[in-house]
Formats: structure tokens, C-alpha cells, sequence
């Protein structure tokens, strides 16, 4: 076997992830090499690496979810509606019974756009976008925001640092990109992913319904979304309307800046879970060095831009060795 | 005709042209030269490069290597307006028409006489537009027949075609590149465009006529170029050769060769279908009653034109689409296929037309492609077994001899034989009992059609039932042991082996 050493883009984000710890542990004076801060980093973006990694398999299927953060958000407000109506029975039964009711909401939202993504020929964009009015509207209905207290397990979780080092929204993160990995790479059900974003009439005349699989997909997309909330809400104490504003498109830059082709086939969770650490390592770095908000969303664009267009030129290359090799093997058969 | 052409006065001429796509050598050291008021026919099997290349004549393509004359001069086009400068025009098969635009506008797209008003503001020319138009039309000898401001959308397929031509004389052009012009017209349009044609020849126009409609080579041209395989075989004068000469230039084999028809000893019945009819509200494509019946190890091939229900009645039988009534009976026993993976379970594998559109993930690897339909058999514990895909994968890719460097290799960088190939050894993955092939050679080469006929002989021999669809009656004659003809979603007839023939099917077909 000819095994060449190939410049992938994964490679590219590992080496820049890296680089820039150093160049943020230089320009801080060493502030940031501290194992604490490096790892903790990752918290404030872990809710979105979550949700990132349901919504690359969507944009795998060469589909979008738009009311991403809106499933979030309404999933939230069930999940905090019902801790404060069951307080009476005591703070760990009644946070069972909230997470319950959270994932199941989840699901539910995330089955509604499914059925129609499944139903319907209709652009999951625009299918999504409608969506994202309703969850929006239905959110309204639990309350306009919440905040909790400490006492309440879900903060209590989503605070915790186990051993002290690492954070429980950490560890969940890997937990979900774990089995998205294996769902995508191992399973007949990650393969048709890939194939429904390529060609989805294919798949359909291979015996597989391509349309039960894209329910499963933005179900998954909506479950995701709950056990974002739950982490949300575990880390900054409270939830409320503005929480979702932007977010679904935080999502989305994500997958993006991690490899996954809107046009669909091309990509995977495991870029995903990169580029959910870049933006970490950057948030907190130029936290650290006392920037405002607004440079850090000019770095992210500039970021985003930079990375397309990498991953343009990669696509490309590979497309030009691809196609020299063909030309290669046909010379060889005559 | 005119008067005598010399030969020596070359309008045009292509040396050592070559073209490779991914995966096909189009063209290889082709050749070809054009005289000056000589219609010159192009013929050759479908795929054969005809279409690439007068794509880069037009400059639609670019030659990987070679050299293009003009007037004697040498000449690079880099792009389609480049072509039209230099006075060459394609008239395309598909016309290139925009049709919600009148006739006027689209004949002078891109290229309007204009006059100043004011300033750098300029104003369409329509009167000039017209004069203009009116002295084409006088040359092509329709004037009056097409009115100015009509609406492409509102013409007809002829009517269209001379709007084509009409536009591609506003260029003052030199060369005109007919690309099978008559493949859509009716016998009296047909007529009408070669008085046009004739029309054109005497005024002087050199021509390059693409068909491989031998009697038409044989009414309007001076010379015949043959090309086989991307390669130039030969040119020739008319009425210094046979249409038996030109098919054997264009075939470059047996026939016999090309038909590999094994003797197989045919079984019971297997498959029986009766009345299937269904509205085709949804879809237009209706079936009105049609019943037949398949024996084990026979080949079964279904005719009929482009349209006619052939496609849409294999989908039905697979459950890729519904049908209202009518009965499928299975070995004996009544059937009914909801949907493909139903059909799959039961035996039943569609081989789709349109290998890239419904049949291939171009983008991924053989592999990914071959196992496709019956990945859930390949996995433990839910995961895939990889190791049983490979053995899987290399089986039926010796087996096909699908030349691939290896498993992983991406199928839109094949060939189109050898992703035919893969398309079939996708199907034989699901070990088909009833195997439906629909248009199984469209689209590949010569010596790829004739390995999957190899394949389809061999299978029916194992005692596969095949249901053949094809439009390419020499295919469904030389492979099949009976053939049903389908019109308009109706059965018209069927024929047995020793019954064949082009015209009694053709006849039944139209």
C-alpha cells in the first residue's frame, strides 16, 4: 500500500489549535499554560460543541437547522418551568423529573422538524426558519427567563469540577462526540448520512428511505439541543429569550469552520469537535488578554473566512490528485 | 448540387487533437479536415466522441494537445465566443435558445446593434435588428415563415432549430456544426431543414453534419468521417462507399462478438405479471394493462421509445412506485412489493438507467457504492464489519473485473464502463433472483458493452431471471430470448427470438 503523507484539513486545525495556546500563553505572560485554565476553556463553548455535533450530520445530509437554538432555549424553559412547579418534592427528584421532561421536549421539537423534512420536499432551510418562530413562540409560553440557585443539582453538575480539573462540561462534550464518532464512521446509519448529502435519489434506489433517515437526524438534532440546554443551564445559572439569539448561527459557524460542507458529503463530527476547542482556547485567550467582545467576533470572521477558504483550496488539490490518478490508472489498463 | 469541391482547399482542419476527462480518453491523435462548401458527416457508435469533439472545435473544451487550422492558419479557441468570432457555429442538440425571449432578441443575444443616444447611454437597434434578420431569413429562403416577436417558448422543435441557425449567421459564420439535428424533428421537418441545408451549400457554407443516421449521410453529404472510440478510422467520399462498410467502420467488430448469446436451458415460470395498470396522475406516466411472464434463465427484453411507461412499469414491479391494480405472482405465490427493500428481501434488484442520478454516489469510493443496498447484512452488533465488506468488495470486483487501482478509489474518476460495472456489481451484491436491467450499456464504450453483455449472458446461464430494458435494438435483439414492446404505457406486442427483427419491433414501438 502506497501510504503518502497527507495534508488533511483536521491536521491543520490540530497544529493551529496548538499554536495557538503558545501564542496566547506568550501574549498573556504564561497566564494561560496554567492545566486549569487550558482545560476550562472548553466550558463556555462545550453547550455548543454539543449541538455541533448533531448538526453536522444534519449539514452532512446537505440539510440545515436554523431553530437549533430556539429547541435549546424552549427545552430550557420546560426544563426550569417544571423544577420550579415540582420544588415541593425536593430539589433531586424534582431536576429528574426537569431533565426528563427537557430531553423529551427536545425530542419532540426535534421530531417536528423531521416529519416535514421527511413529509416534504421543502428546503430545510426555510422548514427550520418557520420552526424557529413556533420553538421561539412556544418558549414564551414557559416563562421569559429563570434563574437558579444554588442547591439545584443541575448547577450543581454543571459546576463541578471532577477532581477538581476537569469539568463535567467537558466530559459530557467527549461523551457526545464519542458516539457521534462511532455513529458516523461505524454505522450503516453514518455512511447513508454522507450518501443522503451526495445523492440522495441513490439512496433511495438502494432500499433505504432516505426520509426516515433525515427524521432521525434533526430528531437527533433537537435531542442534542436539550442536553445543551441542560449544560446552559448547568453553567451560567439562569436561562432566558435572549439566550438563543445568534446561537443557532454560533452552531452552524462551527461544523463550518470545522470542515463539513454545506453542500453536503463532505466532512465530519471529528472537525467539529476541533474547531469547538479553537473557538474555546480563542474566547478565553482574548479574555484573558482583556479584549472586548468586539474583537473577539472580528477574530472569528476573520477566522471563518480564512478557514473556507483553506478548506476551498484543499478540496481542490485533492479534486487535482484525484483526477490525475484516474488519468494514471486508465494509462496503466492500455 | 454545386459545383465540384476541392478537396485541397481546407476551410478547417484538426490535427493530433486529444482530450481525457477523468477516467476516459476522448479523443486520441483525432483528426479531421473541412473543404471549403463541403458538407462533411461525422458518424460513429454512441460515445464514440463525436460531441467532444465538436465541443472542441467550438471551443466548448480545450484540447489537451493538437493543432486546429483556419483557412490554412493556425488557430487556438479558448472559449465558445472565440469560436463564434472566427466565423464557426454549432447548432446543439439541445438548443441554446433563452425561452422566454422573442425570436429577435435571441437571435442577436449578446451581440445587439446599438445606437448612441447619449453619452456613454446606448440603445438597442431593433430596426437594425430587423434588417438584419430580414436578410437571414431571405438567405435561408423562410422569410416570413417565423414571426420576430414570438416567444421561443411558443415554438416549435423545428421552428427553434432554424432560430439557431438564423442566429448563428448573425456571427457570419463560416462553419456551421450540425450536432444531430434531426433527432427531435418529424419527417416533413426534416425535409424542410435539408432544403435549407442545400440552401446553405450552394451560398457556400462549409458544414460538419453529426449523425448516425446513415440514410441522411448517404442524402446530403460529400464526405464521411468515422470515428471509433475517440479515435479517427477513416474518411471517405460518398458514393465510394457502403453503408455495410460504414457500420463495419464504426462497429470494429462482429457482431457476434458484441452479442456473446449463451445457449441456456430455460425453466419455469417465475415471475408473472397480470393487468398492471395505474393512473400516473402524479407522475404522467400511466400503464394501461400490461401483463407478461418471465422464465427462469430467460432474458427478457422490454422495447419501446423514450417515454413510453418501460421505466416507470420496472420501478412499479420494485416498489419505487405505485401501481392501482393488477397482480404480481412470484414463483406461484402473489406478491406485493411496497417499497425497494421489500423487493430487495424478496429478490428483486432494479439496475437504474441513470447511473449517476439514481444508480451511484459518484463521490464515494467503489466500496461505499457496492455494498450500498445490502450494508445492514454487513454489520455486528450494529456496527459495520469491515473486514466482511472488503471480502465482499474484492469479490465482485475481480468477479466484474472492475478496474479500479484499489476499493477506496472514488467512482466519478472510472471510466462510464467501469462505473456500469460497478452499478451491476452493486446489484449481484444484493443476490438478486430477478435482475432488471434498464438501459445496462448507455453511455459506456465498446468493449465495456460487450464485457457486460458477457456478464448478462453468464448470469442468465447461472439461472438469473433478466429483465432487459434498452433503446438499443441491436443490444435487445442480439441478448434476448423474447421481447415485449411497450407504447404510450400499453403493451403492443411481443415477439419470440426466432420473430426478430428491427422493423417488426420498430413498427410495434411507433
Amino acid at each position: 500500500m502506497r501510504k503518502k503523507f497527507k495534508v488533511s484539513y483536521e491536521l491543520i486545525m490540530v497544529i493551529i489549535l496548538i499554536a495557538m495556546v503558545f501564542v496566547f500563553g506568550g501574549l498573556t505572560g504564561g497566564k494561560f499554560f496554567k492545566p486549569r485554565i487550558m482545560i476550562r476553556c472548553t466550558s463556555d463553548v462545550a453547550y455548543l460543541g454539543v449541538q455541533a455535533m448533531a448538526m453536522t450530520l444534519i449539514i452532512l445530509t446537505s440539510g440545515i437547522d436554523l431553530s437549533v437554538s430556539y429547541q435549546m432555549v424552549c427545552s430550557g424553559m420546560v426544563c426550569a418551568w417544571v423544577y420550579n412547579h415540582a420544588a415541593a418534592m425536593g430539589p433531586v427528584p424534582a431536576a429528574l423529573l426537569a431533565i426528563v421532561a427537557c430531553i423529551v421536549s427536545g425530542f419532540v421539537f426535534g421530531a417536528a422538524n423531521g416529519i416535514i423534512a421527511d413529509k416534504t420536499p421543502i428546503n430545510p432551510w426555510l422548514i427550520t426558519m418557520s420552526t424557529m418562530y413556533i420553538f421561539q413562540a412556544i418558549s414564551w409560553f414557559f416563562g421569559t427567563s429563570f434563574a437558579f440557585s444554588a442547591g439545584n443539582p443541575i448547577v450543581d453538575i454543571g459546576n463541578y469540577d471532577i477532581g477538581g480539573v476537569v469539568p463535567t462540561q467537558l466530559i459530557l462534550l467527549l461523551i457526545v462526540f464519542v458516539i457521534f464518532y462511532i455513529v458516523e464512521k461505524k454505522t450503516t446509519f453514518g455512511r447513508y448520512v454522507h450518501a443522503i448529502g451526495y445523492n440522495e435519489n441513490a439512496v433511495n434506489y438502494s432500499g433505504i428511505s432516505a426520509g426516515r433517515l433525515k427524521f432521525w437526524v434533526y430528531t437527533l438534532g433537537g435531542l442534542l439541543s436539550a442536553v445543551a440546554a441542560l449544560m446552559y443551564m448547568g453553567r451560567s445559572w439562569q436561562i432566558n429569550q435572549e439566550t438563543g439569539m445568534n446561537m443557532n448561527i454560533e452552531v452552524i459557524a462551527l461544523v463550518v469552520l470545522g470542515g463539513t460542507s454545506t453542500a453536503g458529503g463532505v466532512g465530519g463530527v471529528t472537525g467539529s469537535l476541533l474547531a469547538c476547542l479553537i473557538i474555546g482556547v480563542l474566547k478565553k485567550g482574548l479574555a484573558l488578554m482583556g479584549l472586548p467582545g468586539t474583537v473577539y467576533n472580528f477574530i472569528v470572521g476573520i477566522v471563518l473566512i480564512g478557514s473556507l477558504i483553506l478548506f476551498a483550496y484543499l478540496q481542490k488539490r485533492k479534486k487535482l490528485v484525484s483526477r490525475r490518478m484516474a488519468i494514471e490508472n486508465m494509462d496503466k489498463q492500455q | 448540387m454545386g459545383a465540384a469541391i476541392d478537396y485541397s482547399d481546407l476551410i478547417l482542419k484538426l490535427e493530433n487533437v486529444n482530450k481525457s476527462f477523468p477516467g476516459v480518453k476522448a479523443l486520441q491523435n483525432m483528426q479531421i479536415t473541412l473543404a471549403r462548401g463541403e458538407m462533411h458527416a461525422v458518424c460513429g457508435e454512441n460515445g464514440a466522441g463525436k460531441s467532444t469533439l465538436m465541443k472542441v472545435i467550438t471551443g466548448v473544451y480545450q484540447a489537451d494537445s493538437g493543432d486546429m487550422y483556419l483557412n490554412g492558419e493556425k488557430v487556438v479557441i479558448h472559449e465558445p465566443n472565440d469560436a463564434y468570432g472566427k466565423g464557426i457555429a454549432i447548432i446543439f442538440q439541445e438548443t441554446s435558445l433563452f425561452k422566454d425571449l422573442n425570436v429577435l432578441e435571441n437571435m442577436f443575444m449578446g451581440h445587439e446593434p446599438v445606437k448612441k443616444v447619449a453619452g456613454f447611454i446606448n440603445n438597442i437597434d431593433y430596426a437594425a435588428m430587423r434588417k438584419k434578420a430580414d436578410e437571414i431569413f431571405e438567405f435561408l429562403g423562410i422569410t416570413g415563415q417565423i414571426d420576430y416577436d414570438e416567444k421561443i417558448d411558443n415554438l416549435g422543435v423545428a421552428a427553434k432549430q432554424m432560430v439557431e441557425i438564423a442566429k448563428a449567421l448573425t456571427y457570419d459564420a463560416r462553419v456551421l456544426i450540425f450536432d444531430e439535428p434531426t433527432a427531435a424533428l418529424t419527417n416533413k421537418e426534416v425535409r424542410a431543414l435539408f432544403r435549407t441545408i442545400a440552401r446553405l451549400k450552394e451560398q457556400g457554407m462549409s458544414m460538419l453534419y453529426i449523425s448516425h443516421r446513415m440514410e441522411e449521410i448517404f442524402e446530403i453529404a460529400d464526405r464521411v468521417t468515422v470515428i471509433r472510440d475517440g479515435s479517427y478510422v477513416r474518411t471517405a467520399e460518398i458514393g465510394h462507399v457502403t453503408e455495410q462498410e460504414l457500420i463495419s467502420w464504426m462497429v470494429g467488430r462482429e457482431m457476434n462478438e458484441m452479442y456473446p448469446k449463451a445457449e441456456v436451458e430455460i425453466g419455469d415460470t417465475v415471475l408473472k405479471v397480470e393487468h398492471l395498470k395505474r393512473g400516473g396522475e402524479t407522475d404522467g406516466f400511466p400503464l394501461k394493462d400490461i401483463s407478461f411472464e418471465v422464465k427462469k434463465g430467460e432474458i427478457f427484453g422490454i422495447a419501446g421509445l423514450a417515454g413510453a411507461g418501460r421505466t416507470e412499469m420496472a420501478e412499479c414491479l420494485v416498489g419505487l412506485r405505485k401501481y392501482d391494480s393488477g397482480t404480481v405472482t412470484l414463483n406461484g405465490a402473489q406478491i406485493h412489493n411496497k417499497n425497494y427493500r421489500d423487493a430487495i428481501n424478496r429478490g428483486f434488484v432494479y439496475v437504474s438507467e441513470d447511473r449517476k442520478k439514481y444508480g451511484l454516489v459518484v463521490p464515494m469510493s467503489v466500496e461505499e457504492n457496492l455494498t450500498m443496498s445490502i450494508l445492514y447484512r454487513l454489520t455486528q452488533n450494529g456496527l459495520i464489519d469491515f473486514a466482511a465488506e472488503d471480502k465482499l468488495v474484492d469479490r465482485y470486483m475481480a468477479e466484474l473485473r472492475v478496474k479500479a487501482p484499489d476499493r477506496e478509489f472514488v467512482v466519478e474518476n472510472l471510466s462510464g464502463g467501469n462505473q456500469q460495472k460497478v452499478l451491476v456489481a452493486k446489484a449481484l451484491c444484493a443476490e438478486p433472483k430477478i435482475l432488471i436491467l434498464d438501459e445496462p450499456t448507455r453511455g459506456v464504450d465498446v468493449g465495456a458493452k460487450s464485457e457486460i453483455h458477457r456478464i448478462v449472458s453468464t448470469l442468465a446461464q447461472t439461472g438469473l431471471t433478466i429483465i432487459m430494458i434498452s433503446s438499443d435494438m441491436p443490444e435487445l435483439l442480439g441478448m434476448c430470448d423474447r421481447v415485449m414492446v411497450v407504447k404510450a404505457g400499453a403493451k403492443t406486442g411481443e415477439l419470440k427470438r426466432e420473430e426478430f427483427s428491427q422493423e417488426k419491433v420498430l413498427k410495434l414501438a411507433l
